[in-house]
């Protein structure tokens, strides 16, 4: 189980990140979200000892990562920004990795190689970005890391590939019972992948919580009335999004969904209608404070 | 695995990765440090193997060496261009860029991603990089010098000598390379792109060398009696002695690259002390003697508190500073203090040719300007970075602090130490040599008061009198005289212009050195003198006694060297040549001597030594007669063809197409030098009627003087040139040229020759001009005023020749007349010269 235990990091005067505090536990699929510039990649930077935090631990079972060569051998980080040793192969990268990884598996590495299709024997910089991103999520894994750290690794690959390096995630944190942090903007990738999701805005992380929790916390029903309401009409809710449309309104309630769907019933609608929202929906919800009017842009 | 092994592994694992970044330049350096450590020994002992040896090898067998660890037998040289020189160059060299290469991935947005996040501490990342470079520098050097180890061995057998020579040398060279390796890997982690770090690998190795350079310099400028600015060669100019003696002169030692370069360069050969004679006199191998370890010892200790900081630093890189340009504001800190006090002693060796006081204006006056720039600079730098002026601004304050604590600390002789004079009774000698002017930049002959060249007068002993003569005591009388002739000198250098004369400070340099009953030595340079003290100097017993055996001496080696070097001048004379000259300069008649008349000469000059004192034969009260070139310059007096056979060739300055002179080859006519007769010198003029060239030595009262310019000695204008140090000499010597020469006519329209005859003489009579060329001193030591006199004769092509006349000499009507002429025009430098002479100026304005 991976530790984030308020932690803030300073870039100079700026803070990047601020106070922030989650756990992963084994097996877990963590799915960091949040805008552009929000503090993911410095999140995960910050966890893999590339970046020092300025104030609060990352822990690794109770014990700190910050310069401890023992725990950092128990993380892979897998940045946005792929390098490899200049005129390399993968079986060179290999050997590369498994110099400083103890648990380094040539039979994994063997298989993920032949499952994902790769050459092994060709320079690494004659390969396409997505095939890159496929080699480093070999060696990532052949690493056996207890922490995975992926930063925006779905990036350049195909939906087959996307599809596999998804299925292939699961397997692993179910298999070794690893901890795994991935940040990406392709929310629905995460929300079929994560159990567990945490927001970034303004610093800090606003949301930290499980996939199903997040699912039963908020949830947009549709509801039609013989008269006409207005949202003060709805006092006692906890509204995160009013639309009317005529008799229609669309309305995104957070808190105990059942709880919500009764009070709501017991305002005699004419229809009463529950749907799941999508994390997409609960990104944008929880980020949309400014909305521009692009229409004048043009 | 257990962990420790894989701890131990992943180690490897790094250190392998980064050994390959590292080793590409350090293997190009360890090939060209080969060429001297194995190629040359080895060629050296197959030569030596051989039967047919030639030039310095001719006189050495195998037997005579005891090993040859790098260079050949004959590459022994103290100049700054010696092998250890080069090997040093390329360890340096070859060590900074290893270190960039070793340390670029660490300083790589993309790189630094990968290495921070692997299973490794800092400080093991940080070891396993750093000695992945290291190991690959300290292999440049140790190969090498492992395999020429092997050749000695194998030539010479092994000795002690050896082994010590080569740890010393492999010592420097690892000691010299890892601190250069070790300072460009606190460059690269302190820095946010490669760009930044390669620069600041070799900036922050320089610190060093211009830390020591700016002590030469400050020290220069402003330590009365500084002395550490002691060039190899005394023909650099300031700067460049400056800054050669921040790499091998007596501060090298503060110079982290370059420190015990010397003595690695010592120690490069060594031959049997009993062998020595006869193995060519060209040469140069110095008897063994036990490397001096304790500047290694102090740098190796340095090298691990650099290693330390390294570590420090390395520890404290901030990888997200990674990709930011001067994301680390002390690097410019650093960049801009160091260059603001390098400058600004810069400034401080320039003003020293004034006063102090001026010194300290230069000094302020280029900080300004540095300061200017580096605010140009940091605002530029604060645009493109994250940095902010108001807090770069703060430390302007610490620059000027660094220049002011600097040039206070050698401006009052750290703080009086300077001017301490030891105890006389625990002074075992003192040595104190011969004055001799401190300007150097123009080989001495671009000066019409130094007289090397082109007829200029070169008294006997002065040539080398002034550059290398040391006089030497050891009774305690004579060391607290010379004491009191330091004090003097402390005294002059700190003392304003005066409009005395004999208090005029100077441009001349002395150095005194004592050394201690204990063996310490202290040695002083001073570079102010007044003609006061040059009177005390020369009039002082114990110098006088050692300059007229100096002269007896000289003129002894210079017939012997005439003799010796017979032959080359027989291909183009029958005999030797000798020119005997009027003492106005005016006329010039060569003559032959024979060998017996020339060791009678010898006798002769010796006698007159013994009796009369060196200021009585230098420079006298009474009438000079006139002076005999010994050994001429051949180029002066006209082509080889018109001399050949003749007996007496009239010379009248130069005939020669001065493009064909190399003024270079002035030092190898050192040896070229006069006798100035005076009415003193009783037996040298017997010798000299006796021989039948008396009667040279008349003025050619027939030969019409058409102009006379003058300029007197404590004019402003001399004064301040004086000070200056520059195109000066007190020992003025008089010279004589045609000016049809091209170069001359350049040269004669230049300020410095008009400085000497700036102002032509009005109304003077033919009596008043036959009485200055009857009073006319070709040589004079300057301790008193008077006028420089140039003569122009009234022919086609004049003859211009230049004599000092003294004051004392002037009758008061002359006086008169000489000081209206010379008060008359306030522009010395003038070009066009409007004041009518005496004579027909035309032949005069046809060159202007």
């Amino acid at each position: 189980m991976i530790e984030i235990i308020n932690v803030t990091k300073k870039f100079g005067d700026f803070t990047a990140i601020q106070d922030m505090s989650f756990k992963v536990e084994n097996g877990s699929i963590y799915g960091l979200v949040g805008y552009n510039g929000a503090g993911k990649t410095t999140l995960l930077k910050t966890i893999a000892d590339v970046y020092r935090a300025d104030g609060g631990t990352i822990t690794i079972d109770g014990k700190k990562i910050a310069d401890s060569a023992k725990e950092k051998e128990k993380i892979f980080y897998v940045p946005d920004d792929i390098y490899f040793v200049a005129n390399s192969t993968m079986d060179k990268m290999a050997k590369f990795y498994a110099g400083f990884y103890p648990k380094f598996n040539y039979e994994t590495y063997n298989k993920l190689v032949e499952v994902f299709g790769l050459n092994p024997k060709k320079r690494l910089n004659g390969f396409s970005k997505g095939m890159q991103r496929q080699a480093e999520m070999v060696l990532a894994m052949s690493t056996r890391p207890e922490v995975l750290l992926l930063d925006e690794s779905f990036d350049g690959l195909d939906p087959a590939k996307r599809a596999l390096m998804r299925e292939l995630i699961i397997e692993y944190a179910n298999e070794t019972g690893a901890s795994v942090i991935i940040s990406s903007h392709n929310l629905h990738e995460l929300e079929n992948m994560c159990d567990h999701v945490g927001l970034i805005n303004g610093k800090k992380l606003v949301i930290n919580t499980s996939v199903d929790d997040m699912s039963a916390s908020v949830c947009k029903f549709r509801i039609i009335f013989n008269d006409k309401k207005d949202k003060e009409d709805f006092k006692g809710f906890d509204i995160k999004d009013f639309k009317r449309d005529g008799k229609i309104i669309t309305m995104v309630i957070a808190g105990d969904y059942e709880e919500t769907e009764q009070k709501l019933s017991d305002m005699a609608p004419l229809l009463l209608e529950k749907y799941p929202l999508t994390l997409e929906e609960i990104f944008l919800n929880e980020m949309e404070d400014k909305s521009y009017d692009i229409t004048k842009i043009f | 695995m257990t962990l420790q092994k894989f701890s131990d592994k992943s180690f490897s694992s790094m250190f392998k990765t980064r050994l390959k970044s590292a080793i590409f330049f350090p293997i190009v350096g360890m090939l060209l440090l080969a060429i001297f450590v194995v190629y040359e020994p080895f060629a050296e002992v197959v030569v030596l193997n051989s039967p047919e040896r030639y030039g310095y090898m001719e006189n050495i067998s195998i037997e005579n060496v005891r090993y040859i660890l790098f260079g050949s037998l004959g590459s022994y040289s103290n100049d700054i261009f010696n092998v250890s020189t080069f090997m040093y160059v390329i360890v340096i060299i070859a060590a900074i860029l290893s270190a960039i290469m070793v340390f670029k991935d660490l300083s790589n947005k993309k790189t630094a991603n990968v290495y921070y996040s692997l299973g490794f501490s800092r400080s093991k990342l940080f070891a396993s990089t750093y000695l992945a470079g290291a190991a690959s520098v300290l292999g440049m050097v140790v190969i090498p010098f492992a395999l020429s180890f092997l050749i000695n061995a194998f030539a010479f057998g092994v000795s002690k000598e050896l082994i010590s020579a080569c740890i010393f040398a492999v010592s420097c060279l690892c000691n010299v390379s890892l601190i250069a390796y070790t300072v460009s890997a606190i460059a690269m982690a302190l820095s946010g792109m490669l760009v930044e770090g390669v620069f600041f690998s070799f900036f922050l190795n320089a610190i060093s060398p211009i830390f020591t350079f700016s002590c030469c310099m400050f020290s220069d400028g402003l330590l009365t009696g500084g002395g550490f600015v002691d060039a190899n060669s005394y023909y650099y100019g300031t700067f460049e002695n400056s800054f050669i003696s921040a790499f091998l002169g007596k501060l090298s030692f503060l110079n982290a690259l370059s420190h015990s370069s010397l003595e690695v360069q010592r120690l490069s050969c060594c031959l049997y002390t009993s062998d020595f004679e006869g193995m060519g006199s060209y040469l140069s191998v110095e008897t063994w003697a036990t490397p001096a370890f304790i500047p290694l010892l102090v740098w190796s200790f340095v090298l691990v508190g650099v290693i330390a900081l390294s570590l420090f630093v390395f520890n404290r890189k901030k990888p997200e500073n990674i990709g930011f340009f001067a994301s680390n504001p002390i690097l410019y800190r650093i960049f801009f203090g160091t260059l603001i006090v390098g400058f600004s002693s810069l400034g401080c060796s320039q003003g020293r040719n004034i006063t102090k006081g001026l010194t300290w204006l230069y000094v302020f006056i280029v900080l300004a300007i540095c300061l200017v720039i580096t605010a140009i600079l940091t605002l530029i730098l604060v645009k493109i970075s994250r940095m902010k002026f108001k807090k770069e601004f703060r430390y302007f304050g610490i620059y000027c602090l660094a220049v002011v604590l600097f040039g206070a600390i050698f401006s009052t002789g750290f703080f009086g130490y300077q001017n301490r004079l030891p105890e006389a009774e625990k002074v075992a000698e003192v040595k104190i040599t011969a004055f001799s002017s401190t300007f150097n930049d123009d080989y001495g002959y671009d000066s019409e008061l130094s007289g090397n060249n082109w007829g200029g007068v070169d008294p006997i002993p002065m040539g080398t009198f002034a550059s290398n003569s040391t006089y030497s005591f050891v009774s305690k009388a004579d060391i607290v005289n010379i004491q009191e002739l330091q004090k003097g000198l402390i005294e002059a250098d700190n003392t304003k212009l005066s409009q005395n004369y004999k208090d005029t400070k100077i441009g001349a340099k002395i150095n005194i050195v004592y050394t201690l009953k204990n063996g310490k030595e202290i040695s002083r340079s001073y570079y102010r003198i007044t003609p006061a003290l040059i009177d005390k100097y020369i009039t002082y017993k114990g110098i006088s006694d050692q300059i007229k055996l100096d002269m007896t001496e000289k003129l002894q080696a210079m017939v012997s060297s005439i003799n010796d070097n017979g032959d080359f001048y027989s291909d183009y004379v029958n005999e030797e040549f000798y020119t005997v000259f009027s003492k106005d300069f005016t006329t010039a008649h060569k003559v032959k001597l024979s060998e017996a008349q020339l060791f009678s000469l010898i006798d002769a000059y010796t006698m007159d030594a013994e009796n009369l004192s060196a200021k009585q034969l230098l420079s006298p009260k009474e009438k000079t007669l006139g002076a005999l070139a010994i050994r001429e310059d051949w180029n002066v007096l006209g082509p080889f063809d018109e001399m050949t056979g003749t007996e007496t060739v009239e010379g009248k300055g130069s005939e020669l197409e001065f493009d064909t002179f190399n003024p270079n080859n002035h030092n190898s006519y050192q040896g070229d030098g006069y006798i100035v007769i005076n009415e003193n010198m009783v037996n040298t003029i017997k010798w000299a009627k006796d021989v039948g060239i008396y009667k040279y030595f008349a003025i050619d009262y027939d030969k019409e003087i058409s102009s006379v310019e003058v300029t007197h000695n404590n004019s402003s204008a001399i004064k301040l040139d004086l000070a200056n140090n520059r195109n000066h000499n007190l020992l003025f010597s008089a010279k004589s040229f045609k000016l049809n020469d091209r170069y001359m006519q350049n040269y004669f329209n230049g300020g410095i020759v008009r400085l000497y005859g700036s102002h032509y003489a009005v109304g003077l009579t033919d009596d008043e001009i036959n009485f200055l060329r009857d009073n006319a001193y070709p040589f004079y030591i300057t301790t008193e005023t008077g006028y420089f006199v140039r003569f122009a004769t009234n022919e086609e092509t004049p003859v211009y020749a230049t004599v000092f006349v003294p004051d004392s000499k002037l009758t008061p009507e002359l006086k008169i007349k000489l000081a209206q002429s010379d008060e008359a025009k306030e522009e010395y430098y003038g070009e066009a010269v409007t004041s009518v002479g005496r004579k027909d100026m035309t032949t005069h304005i046809s060159v202007q």
